[in-house]
């Protein structure tokens, strides 16, 4: 009833065609890994068992990204209620909603596995749906274990749900994360999808879909099928929008919600603020915008201190009202991180008397944050976070104190930092023949061994070795031979040296895919920065590696593709691989699978043991991988590493060649050589 | 990989915005303000010929061009498509008698940029009303001029000297004590001599119906600066009449209901938090009942308009620390209370 008096925007939520059609599953993966014992019924398992599991199987809650694991063991005996979020606020995105309606089963199974992880009652477990006045009428089946609760008003629901939630002692997970974890602990999988509305101007059918973690923003555009080209591709929202420069370095994430692609871009002149006052009108935390926003451009940040900067929970409301087209928020966000630091820097040395004051006066309110640094207590800075918990990691992650990468991020790709980046080929060109007259030889030399270095990669590394040691996009059947445990250890190692992993000799390349599941940032900053073709500034640096360029990025997209499924690590089927790739460029790909299948016939009967299952399973799924499982498959890494190297090192000087030019024409040519010279060998 | 930059150095980024933005755009805005002028042109038109037109014109083309080449000189681009100026010369306009010599709306129009808006910043960055203060500046300069009105349905020459007879307007009668004889269906239609724009009640009603329907005006400071200026009216009736006659005399004479509409709400000089506006109606009303009551001139609108954009910010900065304080108040009381 109140909410007619929230505050907000109410955009059209253009929902339609997308809500009502199937989710389409792009791959049938499934990933099976070993969890715990096959649990039946929800009284098999305990609480500990659930979040194990949860943690096991990499679940993270699509709201904001965090692990499923974390967030419930740190309200576990807190939480007073629990709540699947299927609130779709935001304009063109339904795809918890569509959860709800088409995978109720697998959401209420998982809705009460959290309330068992939790200690929440099952009277308190709810479905949390955004109703609102004008919107579509879609009907979600009722059932008896599944209470929904239907909340209505302007715009940020959902967030402004989840902040009272907080403080309220009300948990709010996403749908994505419950099917996930339903499919965790009954049917032993992984997490390795994502639940994404493709949505926007350009699509001309939007649908939602599952799609695998890690795939490619471009790759899923021409899943959906584009009717024009897009000017502004965005994700995890519409309103909360993260806008992609690059789809083919941009990954389906966890908490990707949405990928939108729009062909109108109109924007006029940007006109000045006039001081309408509308972002403060709808600001749903009674912010005021305008004042933040004038600080915030100028650095002020005294004057964010008094207003209340830490509240903004970024909804775009401000943003969407503005009539000049303001981009308030990431301004907002900037005046959020200077007010935050700057306010750190002058409460540090209070810092250690805090836990004392703490315990002498338990009841100072949360809100009187110039009286004491309320974060750096460990009390809760905002009224919103229970007091209970004293190291509750709310607050911390909600004002991080330094900028975390997630925002540094953007503003490494995108931000024109001429002290950083902006060097064009001219005066690249000045520095490097500044640093030869200085520095003479040193220089030389250091030249020189990049080139050997480079010279000996690419002796090593072809395309076609690299699709043989990465992991297929489905994946069929666990050999017995492989423990789970094997990918984390790898990957400690790994972690330290992101940018060598191009440049690594063979073995240590099937950590790749592995390590490009947890980081995956690095990856996408190191294409990035030599591809954004948008930009027109050139590239700095990295003229010996050019030409391995077109490969790095395929390699990255690929490794990324591959990361759902360490567990198969071993186990190949290489040219599984391939249809990814020559989708990247059509043409190639019609061509390479009539030269397949006979030239292969001979060498998977000639390896079949093993493969013959896989084959036999592999028919069971698309034609296109079908082809793809027909090819050689290796079924341990020592015995496929030394024919493949006595293959390689005769093709070297021939794949060389072929590098630099296309990745996709590169690789069909390069295997085909490999397979005619297998079938030869053998 | 790379330094870190502390935010304070770092250059915003260079994201591209959001494609989802409300459908409005700052210039629609002003537009809106110039269609809601137009019908009171045309009455001006109608009661007394094509001279209003002149002297529209004469103010709108002193403002935008002097806009122009400041915007020029500062480097911005030119802007030909904003209407601001626009605006401000057509409520300079419409305050000053059909009569005038052309001079001194384009004096008005000149000040009016020259002075107080270009030096501040600009569009959207002024700190005072430049329609207010041009007309404050010419009312000061040339009080004969600005005060005395034609009789409506009189022909006005186009150019040259206008040879009509000049009277004194209604708020002069009311400084003086006496009772204006107007009919009230005189009163609400303008047919009485006073500013051009300013007379046309009924117009300017319909006119505001239609802003605050566009949101281009917020509605508390119209009924804020109505509702002060008519209670002061009422209990402090400076002619011998009944109070409510009183009143709407008071705000129909002069230029009160015109201020109420088409000055005080100016999006860039007003406050912008909700109770600030209502505060900032309030206080305009009662200052222009004052100025009137016990300045040098009969109308006292546009100085309280002056007045009250000086404390535009400071009512705005009393209204969030109130907001504020009251949301920790309750905040503690929620925590004690657990």
């Amino acid at each position: 009833m109140m909410s007619i008096f929230r505050r907000g925007i109410k955009p059209e939520q253009k929902k339609e065609p997308a809500i009502n059609r199937e989710i389409q599953v792009f791959t049938e993966n499934v990933a099976v890994s070993r969890l715990i014992s096959e649990v039946k019924d929800l009284k098999d398992i305990s609480a500990e068992q659930i979040i194990e599991t949860a943690k096991i199987a990499e679940i993270f809650d699509e709201l904001d990204g965090k692990p499923l694991w974390e967030k419930l063991e740190s309200w576990s005996g807190q939480c007073k209620e629990v709540a699947a979020d299927a609130i779709d606020d935001e304009p063109y995105l339904s795809s918890r909603l569509v959860l709800l309606i088409q995978r109720q089963d697998e959401v209420a199974s998982g809705l009460k596995l959290c309330g068992k992880a939790l200690g929440v009652a099952p009277e308190k477990q709810f479905a949390a749906v955004y109703h609102s006045l004008i919107a579509f009428s879609t009907k979600i089946p009722d059932r008896d274990d599944l209470v929904i609760r239907r909340f209505g008003g302007k715009y940020p629901i959902d967030l402004a749900e989840r902040e009272k939630g907080e403080k309220n002692g009300v948990l709010y997970i996403g749908t994505g994360a419950m099917v996930h974890l339903h499919r965790a602990v009954f049917e032993m999988r992984r997490q390795t999808t994502a639940f994404v509305t493709l949505a926007g101007d350009c699509v001309a059918a939007p649908f939602n879909a599952e799609l695998p973690l890690g795939m490619p923003v471009k790759r899923a555009l021409e899943f959906c099928g584009l009717s024009d080209e897009p000017t502004y591709i965005c994700s995890t929202g519409s309103l909360t929008a993260e806008p992609i420069l690059n789809p083919e370095t941009t990954y389906v994430e966890p908490n990707t919600k949405a990928i939108l692609a729009f062909h109108r871009y109109d924007h006029a002149a940007p006109a000045p603020c006039i001081g309408c006052g509308r972002c403060m009108d709808v600001c749903p935390q009674h912010l005021p915008v305008f004042y933040l926003y004038a600080a915030s451009l100028h650095k002020q940040a005294s004057f964010l201190w008094s207003m209340g900067y830490e509240r903004c929970f970024e909804c775009g409301a401000c943003t969407y009202a503005c009539p000049s087209h303001l981009d308030l928020v990431p301004v907002l966000r900037q005046g959020k991180e200077l007010a935050f630091a700057s306010e750190k820097i002058v409460h540090m040395d209070v810092k250690e008397d805090v836990p004392a004051q703490k315990e002498a006066v338990p009841e100072i309110p949360a809100g009187l944050s110039e009286v004491l640094p309320a974060e750096e207590a460990g009390q809760p800075a905002q009224p919103e976070v229970k007091e209970i918990s004293i190291e509750s990691k709310e607050p911390e992650e909600t004002i991080p104190a330094n900028p975390p990468e997630e925002w540094t991020e953007p503003q490494d790709i995108l931000s024109d930092e001429p002290e950083l980046n902006d060097i064009s080929k001219e005066e690249a060109a000045e520095i490097l023949a500044m640093q030869e007259t200085l520095f003479g030889r040193e220089v030389k030399k250091i030249k020189q061994t990049e080139e050997q270095e480079t010279d000996n990669v690419e002796s090593q590394y072809t395309p076609e070795s690299d699709e043989k040691e990465l992991e297929p996009v489905e994946t069929i059947e666990p050999s017995p031979i492989i423990q789970v445990s094997q990918p984390e250890e790898a990957e400690p190692e790994r972690e330290p040296e992101p940018l060598k992993e191009e440049s690594s000799p063979v073995p240590e390349r099937s950590d790749e895919a592995k390590e490009s599941e947890k980081i995956t940032e690095p990856e996408e900053t190191i294409p990035a920065e030599d591809e954004v073709p948008a930009e027109p500034k050139p590239v700095k640096t990295k003229k010996p590696r050019k030409s391995r360029t077109p490969k790095k990025a395929d390699t990255a997209g690929e490794a990324a593709e591959e990361k759902e499924s360490p567990a198969l690590k071993p186990e190949v089927s290489p040219a599984a691989e391939e249809p990814e790739k020559p989708a990247v460029s059509k043409p190639v790909r019609k061509k390479k699978e009539p030269v397949k299948k006979p030239a292969e016939a001979a060498p998977s009967k000639a390896e079949a043991d093993a493969a013959s299952t896989e084959t036999a399973k592999a028919k069971k799924s698309t034609p296109r991988k079908k082809a793809a499982a027909a090819v050689e498959v290796v079924p341990t890494p020592e015995e496929h590493a030394a024919p493949k190297k006595a293959a390689i090192r005769p093709v070297a000087k021939k794949a060389k060649t072929t590098v630099k030019r296309t990745p996709s024409s590169k690789t069909a040519k390069d295997s085909q050589t490999k397979q005619s010279q297998e079938v030869k060998e053998s | 990989m790379k330094e870190f930059i502390p935010a304070a150095k770092r250059p915003l980024t260079k994201r591209k915005p959001l494609i989802l933005l409300s459908r409005d755009s700052s210039n629609a805005m002003m537009g809106d303000m110039v269609i809601a002028m137009l019908p009171l042109l045309v009455m001006a038109c109608y009661f007394y010929g094509s001279r209003p037109l002149m002297v529209a014109l004469c103010s709108v083309a002193a403002c935008k061009i002097a806009d122009c080449l400041c915007n020029w000189i500062a480097r911005r681009k030119w802007m030909f498509a904003d209407l601001s100026p626009v605006v401000t010369g057509l409520v300079i306009a419409m305050l000053l008698p059909a009569s005038i010599p052309y001079y001194v709306p384009a004096a008005a129009g000149l000040f009016a940029i020259l002075v107080v808006k270009q030096p501040f910043g600009g569009t959207g960055n002024n700190l005072f009303n430049p329609a207010a203060a041009g007309f404050a500046f010419v009312a000061v300069c040339w009080p004969q001029l600005v005060f005395h009105y034609p009789q409506p349905l009189e022909r006005l020459e186009a150019t040259g000297e206008v040879t009509a007879r000049l009277m004194e307007g209604s708020a002069h009668t009311l400084k003086l004590g006496g009772i204006p004889s107007i009919d009230w269906q005189e009163l609400l239609l303008g047919n009485f001599a006073g500013p051009m724009g300013a007379t046309h009640i009924l117009v300017m009603a319909t006119c505001l119906i239609f802003l605050l329907a566009r949101k281009t005006a917020d509605w508390r400071i119209p009924l804020g600066f109505v509702f002060s200026a008519a209670v002061f009216s009422f209990f402090f009736s400076r002619i011998p009449t009944s109070p409510l006659n009183s009143v709407c005399f008071e705000l129909f004479s002069g230029s009160v209901i015109f201020t109420a509409i088409y000055m005080i709400t100016d999006p860039v000089t007003s406050p912008k938090t909700g109770w600030g506006r209502f505060l900032y109606g309030l206080l305009a009303g009662l200052f222009t009942m004052l100025f009137r009551y016990y300045g040098g001139f009969e109308q006292g609108g546009m100085f309280a308009v002056l007045f009250c954009n000086a404390l535009a910010f400071a009512i705005d900065r009393g209204a969030i620390s109130a907001k504020e304080y009251i949301r920790r108040v309750c905040v503690e009381l929620v925590n004690f209370k657990k």
